[in-house]
């Protein structure tokens, strides 16, 4: 991290993180579950439920993860790029 | 102001002006055109009130001015005249700047006996004056008296030459001229004035060359006026010598003003101004009055040299014409007594019949009797001329302080001409005794021939001798002749008489003859004694004057060199004397300077003792408060870290940015403290971090504190291990319900037991120590925090960790700083 977190700041900011991930995936559970029941199941309403359930608890078993092993770094990986590769 | 001009503004709507309106409005009242009116008519009434105007009696006005002008100017030429007649300086002021003003004033005011105007006016005027002044100087004076100082014998010499010159020229050019004029104005007036004579004689106009100049002119003088004024050099002389009183008179005046005239035109300002200072003493103005007194005494003597000449000459002529006369007086004398005796004896023979010669007896007797009065005439006025000229001599000798040999021969000649003209008198005299003796002779004759007479008379009454008118009858003829023998035997016995008392006679005539003679000769004798005496007097008065010159000339050469000596020795007394004084002086000097240079040193090495003294002090006191400044400036730097520290960035807006980098200051404190170890460990001990990125001032800490207490609160039930969401929120929940009952403090002198303490209550002493300001014991609370609060606080602890670090530093700092200074601190 570029900027300096602060300690007491780090909790807030794994809460946040947690939380947009949990309406992330919700949202994105919502929009599958909007598709399935689009598409596939004739506009019933238990696969938007269904996804967004899922998105919930996607995101929450994350926030959970985070928070139990909060040691744990994100971490991204980066490609090598060799000389004259773009 | 005359308003004539001004129009009426087209605003004034007016009835009368313009078109007429239906308003009601008031008539028009033409201002301007009345108040015109009214100033012109009020000008008149004052012009007129004034007086009248110019135009009506221009030219009487005209007439009065040039009137009014013109007596005002002749009022002031004529003021300008009269004061000119009283004043003859501004006459001369005038004639200086006024252009023909001489000619004018010359015409009004000379009128009476005066020169020709040679050019010389003011010259002559001046000569009056010094004529004048003369007059009553010689009056003044019986001998001479040391005349008043002059300014400059050359001044005056260079003077004399030029007024010397131009009194040559002027009389030179003054005896060309007609003098008809002036030669009988002077005589006209001098008749007059005879009695100005004698005075006129003791002028004393004093100058040497122009004197002689003025004594040729003189007699030049003389000479002209002769022939125009006489005219009568055809006529016989007597008329010319008939005047010689006036003449004389005359001329001596001409020639006193010509010789003033000259003279005076010398001398210029010294004797216009009797009134000087009185006369000092210096040597140089003895000198200038010695020459002085030569000129005037030669001046003087010229002068009545001059007179005297002019006296002599005159005389000689007189004297000449006198003598003349009477030799002619003699001549005539012995002609007359020569026709007598020529009538007398030869009776027909001769050339001239005897009537032809008794004419030319009394012919002779005429003449003679003319002469003799023409003799006695000028014998007369000669001898007058002579005393004059003696008394003149004599004064002039008197005046003088020693007779001039021109004196003495003026004075021979004197006594010649005076021995001259007594001998042709004596001549005279002795012709007529001759002619005496022949009138006896011929009284006697006559008596005779009238004893004859009578005698024929009685005899013959009828008969007049001398007229043999026709015939005489017998009768008469005897008588006659017998009468004649009767006379004849008369005279016989007569002469017979007279040939015996021839003898006694003859004695007795020789008796009378050399009484006569002795008489003569007595004369004679004394006027060659005379003669003698005088001319032995002279030859002795000629000695002394020559022995007296002599001896002044010596005696001032002697004083000259008297004169000389002194002053050389003066000189050389003075010169010592100078040099003495002068040595001394140097002397005296050089002590003082000594002296003084001593005195000065003295003072001078006082000074600087001190100075240095003060320099010493001022050296030391400056090392002393240099270290002072020094002690000073590390004083304030680490106050001022220390204040940083405490306070940070106080511009900051948030708690957040209040740190501010200490490196700056941690510098200064360096550089202020030198090379002093224990500073540089100090300085050491200061964190790196708090240095790069500064620390939190204890109020942001205060506040951050705040923050983390929440969040450590919210996650007060989760450890170092993590928790799951439940006990997250769990953990929240606790934080919610747990009532935070104020900030605890703990209490004075209890001990803590670190077991029991959990994080509420740590973080609530932590509280409290921080609102105490006691930073140290937060952190000490906040470390015993454990678990998820104390990852959550770390931070926190590690600021505060820094900034205490960064205070402790500080404060040591200030500390030893202040033991620096107040070691300093004098």
């Amino acid at each position: 991290m570029a900027a300096e977190v602060r300690s007491e700041d780090e909790l807030g900011k794994k809460w946040d993180r947690c939380l947009a991930d949990t309406i992330v995936k919700m949202g994105g559970g919502l929009a599958v579950g909007v598709v399935f029941s689009v598409f596939l199941f004739k506009r019933r309403p238990w696969p938007v439920a269904f996804g967004t359930g899922v998105g919930l608890g996607m995101g929450y078993s994350n926030c959970q993860h985070d928070f139990r092993n909060p040691n744990l770094l994100h971490g991204t990986f980066v490609k090598k790029i060799e000389k004259g590769e773009k | 102001m005359w308003r004539a001009s001004r129009r009426v503004p087209s605003r004034i709507k007016c009835l009368g002006q313009g078109r007429p309106t239906s308003r009601a409005q008031q008539p028009c009242r033409n201002y301007a055109e009345e108040g015109a009116d009214k100033s012109a008519k009020a000008a008149q009434a004052r012009l007129q009130a004034v007086g009248s105007l110019p135009t009506e009696t221009s030219s009487g006005g005209v007439g009065r001015t040039i009137l009014t002008a013109t007596l005002a100017v002749g009022a002031g030429v004529g003021g300008l005249t009269v004061y000119a007649k009283t004043s003859p300086e501004f006459r001369k002021t005038l004639e200086g700047n006024i252009p023909y003003a001489r000619e004018y004033l010359g015409a009004v005011l000379d009128r009476g006996p005066k020169m020709p105007d040679l050019g010389l006016g003011g010259v002559v005027d001046k000569a009056k004056d010094m004529v004048g002044m003369g007059k009553k100087k010689e009056e003044q004076l019986g001998s001479f008296l040391p005349k008043l100082s002059k300014s400059k014998a050359d001044e005056e010499e260079k003077q004399r030459k030029a007024a010397a010159d131009t009194a040559a020229q002027a009389v030179s050019v003054g005896t060309d001229e007609p003098m008809p004029v002036a030669a009988k104005e002077p005589s006209a007036a001098h008749k007059e004035s005879a009695t100005k004579r004698p005075a006129k004689e003791k002028k004393p106009v004093g100058v040497e060359k122009p004197e002689e100049t003025a004594a040729a002119a003189i007699a030049a003088s003389m000479d002209e006026p002769l022939p125009p004024e006489s005219k009568s050099e055809p006529k016989a002389k007597k008329k010319a010598e008939d005047k010689p009183a006036t003449k004389k008179k005359a001329l001596k005046e001409k020639a006193e003003d010509t010789a003033a005239a000259a003279v005076a035109a010398a001398l210029d300002q010294p004797f216009a101004t009797e009134a000087r200072e009185t006369p000092m003493r210096t040597p140089e103005e003895v000198q200038a009055k010695l020459l002085e007194k030569e000129i005037d005494d030669l001046a003087d003597r010229a002068a009545t040299l001059a007179i005297i000449q002019h006296e002599l000459q005159d005389l000689k002529r007189t004297a000449t014409s006198a003598i003349h006369a009477q030799e002619e007086a003699a001549h005539a004398t012995k002609m007359h007594s020569e026709q007598i005796k020529h009538a007398m004896d030869e009776d027909t023979s001769g050339p001239l019949g005897k009537e032809e010669q008794w004419q030319a007896v009394t012919g002779a007797k005429e003449a003679q009797v003319d002469a003799l009065k023409q003799a006695e005439a000028t014998a007369a006025a000669a001898r007058e001329n002579l005393e004059k000229v003696r008394a003149v001599i004599k004064q002039g000798k008197s005046s003088l302080s020693e007779p001039d040999q021109e004196i003495l021969s003026a004075e021979e000649e004197l006594g010649k001409l005076a021995y001259e003209l007594e001998t042709a008198v004596g001549k005279v005299s002795k012709a007529q005794a001759d002619a005496q003796v022949m009138q006896e002779y011929q009284a006697l004759v006559e008596q005779g021939r009238k004893q004859f007479k009578k005698e024929l008379e009685s005899i013959m009454p009828d008969v007049k001798l001398g007229g043999w008118r026709g015939k005489l009858s017998e009768d008469e003829l005897n008588s006659l002749i017998a009468h004649a023998h009767r006379r004849i035997e008369q005279l016989q016995s007569q002469l017979a008489e007279q040939q015996l008392l021839e003898k006694s006679r003859m004695d007795d005539a020789l008796a009378r003859q050399r009484t006569e003679d002795e008489k003569e000769t007595l004369a004679l004798l004394s006027r060659e004694l005379e003669r003698q005496k005088r001319e032995l007097a002279l030859a002795q008065d000629l000695r002394i004057a020559q022995a007296r010159d002599q001896y002044e000339a010596e005696m001032r050469t002697q004083l000259r060199r008297q004169a000389g000596a002194h002053s050389e020795h003066l000189q050389d007394v003075l010169r010592v004397q100078e040099q003495e004084l002068s040595s001394k002086h140097q002397a005296e000097m050089h002590d003082a300077l000594m002296d003084e240079r001593d005195r000065y040193q003295v003072k001078l090495n006082e000074a600087m003792a001190r100075l240095r003294g003060v320099e010493a002090a001022i050296e030391g006191r400056a090392d002393i408060e240099r270290e002072a400044r020094k002690a000073q400036e590390l004083l304030i730097a680490c106050e001022t870290l220390k204040r940083l520290i405490n306070t940070g960035n106080e511009e900051a807006a948030s708690w957040e940015e209040r740190r501010i980098p200490l490196s700056r200051e941690v510098n200064t404190v360096k550089e202020a403290a030198g090379d002093s170890k224990f500073f540089q460990t100090l300085l050491g001990s200061v964190p790196q971090q708090a240095m790069e990125a500064g620390v939190f001032p204890e109020d942001s800490l205060r506040q951050r504190f705040l923050r983390v207490k929440r969040v450590c609160r919210r996650v007060a039930m989760i450890d170092e291990t993590g928790g799951t969401l439940f006990q997250f929120f769990v953990s929240y929940l606790q934080s919610l319900l747990l009532v935070d009952a104020g900030r605890r403090s703990l209490p004075p002198g209890k001990e803590v037991d670190p077991k029991k303490l959990d994080t509420f209550t740590l973080l609530s002493y932590a509280e409290h120590s921080l609102e105490n300001g006691d930073l140290e014991q937060a952190a000490r609370f906040m470390n015993q925090l454990k678990g998820e609060p104390r990852k959550v606080a770390s931070d926190w602890l590690e600021e505060a960790r820094l900034t205490l670090e960064a205070r402790q530093a500080a404060q040591a700092l200030a500390a030893a700083a202040a033991a620096v200074g107040l070691g300093n601190l004098v």
